[in-house]
């Protein structure tokens, strides 16, 4: 299911133009299935909630009737918890097998950053943050993708199947839930439409669309742009191509499972370029380290036990990397200790 | 007849006009007075009533069933149509002695003839009679029942009269067909107010089932819609106050999942594939009960789960606790609702606004810098 690959793929487009991988197809796919699971949820959904409205009867009379509308909302339901348990299940494995890199999982830097970004809007500040791979942002929308569709599995399951809930736990929660349901589903539409929509079209920055989940690539200058943290992890050495150094030269050939996307895929592990560490023994063939590169991930991995900022199956084995550069990093005190 | 109504002037008729002083006026009162001196109903000059005042007689049909041909003078004058219509304006095809056809002759039975007889009624009462055309006993009537009522089953034939305002005599006439029914309905909360109260507060047989076009009460769209007969007066906030009832019974329940379903069926959601919990299946049909008299709260839960069960198999006594009565969840009677719904009005519009003032913020600075 996931890739195994250590290292993140560039490419580098018929216009000469570089990119990096930012979502493997796996997680491409998920995307679009969210997307056709999310619009049959909301709009089998809603006419239930609004059901006084002349569209709400529209609709359900264009299911077929309620019993139909009821009858699709609850498959679509169900896909939604088979989605999310191959989504988080992936997540554990990842965790315990140290194969991955949570770069969405929120962090106290994410605070910093929102703090220091409003600082930057208002215009006390001259230049935003340096982000991560994903921003607070991103983070803020994806961990509310998060909690609000296990808040929208166990109250619809609560729902579902009311009989056998009421002979584990209180009957109030049956009503509980349904108020819970209709208001996070009333919730998660308006972060979609208000948050989700401006942040991947309207926002200026992206407009009239951020096409990376789709194609799985962003441009290198994006993601300097917009993503500075996880560029100067990628490119410590500078942009591809540019000192022929850090690009294709010396690109690994990739461990994943997945073959190239197009012929001018190559994948590309960053660390490989750097001035290596000795310290660390190669247990496995893709296991390359990069204290220095990694010193900072690590630190925060230290303090908090996030060794991972994020969920990248592409990234997969830094994390344990990252562990074991922190216990380096304590002992090396010239490890550069902060972004 | 006239074209031009600014040409129009009253129309005179010579010598019988009351307006003119000679000699109009006194031949016009004399013939008045002359008319009523002599005056006679208008079945009198048709001659019927010599023989039919008061007969025994009985014809017969060919299905065996018997009517009687007599009536009773007084009690047709003094039916609403008494002294307005003549006999032959009902009975058309009886207009000469000896009768030249007799419905016994062509007609197989009393119901035949009672529902051709509704094809006369038809001819001045034309809104009822089509919406009879949608009723069940109709519909009974052209499955082959010669025993469901037409017109007359219920107004009556020479004793004829509108039901309107009596709303014992229209249980009185259901009650003829529908007797267990109406037994069950007296001893109903309905039927024991009916008795202090016939202002129209109370409802009778047609409040809930119509009078003309009563609807099949076993269909699952009527299960389903029957709320809506419950609300003309629960919903009323006044009628309900008068009787010191919870006004707030029609709401809870449309906002609750089975109310929610039902309007949404009735709304054109598409039949039911299985009924929905509505207020009879709780209050019961004929044999409505208020639960407010049970006192013992253990026995209300106990008949709640009862009916609960008739649809979710295994309903237990916490199940029931899902439904929160008919009262709107507050901090004491559903602690857990009453948090969730708050948090999530609390929380959706700040969250909304932060994220509003964010985009509008990113929007300024963009801006700005530009």
């Amino acid at each position: 299911m996931k890739t195994t690959a250590k290292s993140t793929r560039i490419r580098k487009t018929g216009d000469g133009e570089w990119q990096v991988e930012r979502f493997s197809p796996f997680r491409r796919v998920e995307h679009i299935l969210t997307i056709l699971i999310f619009v049959a949820l909301v709009v089998t959904g809603f006419p239930q909630k609004f059901y006084e409205s002349s569209w709400a009867t529209g609709l359900i009379d264009f299911f077929g009737g309620l019993d139909q509308t009821r009858t699709i909302h609850r498959w679509a339901g169900i896909a939604f918890a088979l989605s999310a348990v191959v989504h988080l299940g992936g997540i554990a494995i990842g965790v315990a097998t140290r194969k991955m890199r949570l770069t969405l999982m929120p962090a106290p830097q994410d605070l910093r950053d929102a703090w220091n970004n409003l600082l930057y809007l208002l215009g006390y500040r001259d230049h935003p943050p340096k982000f991560p791979k994903f921003d607070y942002r991103q983070k803020f929308e994806y961990v509310g993708l998060i909690l609000g569709g296990l808040v929208m599995l166990v109250s619809g399951f609560v729902l579902l199947f009311p009989i056998e809930f009421a002979s584990l736990a209180p009957g109030e929660l049956i009503p509980a839930s349904r108020v819970m349901h209709s208001n996070e589903a009333v919730l998660a539409l308006l972060v979609l439409v208000v948050w989700h929509l401006y942040g991947s079209h309207f926002s200026p920055d992206v407009f009239p669309m951020d096409k990376s989940v789709f194609t799985g690539y962003m441009t290198v200058k994006d993601l300097s742009h917009h993503h500075k943290l996880e560029y100067e992890r990628l490119f410590p050495a500078g942009p591809p191509g540019a000192n022929g150094k850090s690009g294709e030269a010396e690109a690994l050939v990739s461990e994943s499972e997945n073959p190239d996307d197009g012929p001018e895929d190559e994948p590309f592990d960053p660390e490989e370029n750097d001035p290596g560490d000795a310290e660390e023994s190669e247990t496995e063939q893709n296991e390359t380290e990069n204290v220095e590169g990694e010193a900072a991930d690590a630190l925060e991995a230290a303090d908090a036990l996030e060794a991972a900022d994020a969920l990248e199956a592409a990234d997969a084995l830094e994390a344990a990397d990252a562990l074991e550069a922190a216990s380096d990093a304590k002992v090396e005190p010239s490890a550069p200790a902060d972004t | 007849m006239k074209t031009d109504s600014r040409s129009y002037e009253p129309m005179r008729i010579g010598l019988f006009c009351p307006t003119r002083a000679w000699p109009s006026r006194p031949l016009f009162f004399g013939v008045a007075a002359l008319a009523l001196l002599f005056a006679t109903p208008l079945w009198a000059e048709e001659e019927c009533m010599d023989c039919h005042d008061g007969a025994e007689d009985e014809v017969e049909f060919a299905d065996g069933s018997k009517v009687v041909v007599g009536i009773d003078a007084k009690t047709w004058e003094a039916s609403v149509h008494g002294g307005e219509l003549s006999c032959s304006d009902c009975h058309h095809t009886i207009n000469e002695y000896p009768h030249p056809t007799k419905p016994s002759e062509v007609m197989a039975s009393v119901g035949d003839f009672q529902r051709n007889q509704a094809e006369t009624c038809k001819r001045c009462h034309y809104a009822y009679y089509t919406r009879v055309l949608d009723g069940i006993h109709y519909k009974q009537h052209t499955e082959g029942s010669t025993k469901a009522p037409t017109c007359v089953g219920c107004h009556g034939a020479h004793e004829i009269r509108s039901l309107k305002g009596d709303p014992l005599e229209i249980n009185h006439r259901c009650a003829n067909c529908h007797t267990e029914i109406a037994e069950v309905y007296a001893n109903s909360v309905h039927g024991r107010a009916l008795v202090d109260h016939q202002d129209g507060d109370i409802p009778v047989c047609t409040d809930c089932h119509g009078a003309h076009d009563i609807a099949d009460p076993n269909a699952a769209s009527f299960h389903a819609e029957s709320y809506q007969l419950c609300a003309r007066c629960h919903g009323d906030e006044e009628r309900m106050e008068k009787y010191g009832l919870n006004a707030n019974v029609l709401t809870s329940y449309l906002e609750d999942f089975h109310g929610i379903s039902n309007q949404l069926y009735a709304a054109g959601g598409g039949e039911p594939g299985r009924p929905m919990a509505t207020c009879t299946d709780c209050h019961g049909i004929h044999d409505i009960q208020s639960f407010k008299n049970e006192g013992e709260t253990v026995v209300v839960k106990q008949r709640v789960v009862e009916v609960c069960a008739k649809c979710h198999e295994g309903a237990t006594p916490e199940f029931t606790d899902a439904w929160l009565s008919h009262y709107t969840p507050t901090f004491e009677n559903a602690p857990l609702v009453w948090s969730i719904k708050w948090g999530y009005r609390i929380l959706i519009p700040m969250i909304m606004l932060g994220l509003i003032l964010h985009i509008l913020l990113h929007l300024w600075r963009i801006r700005a810098r530009r």
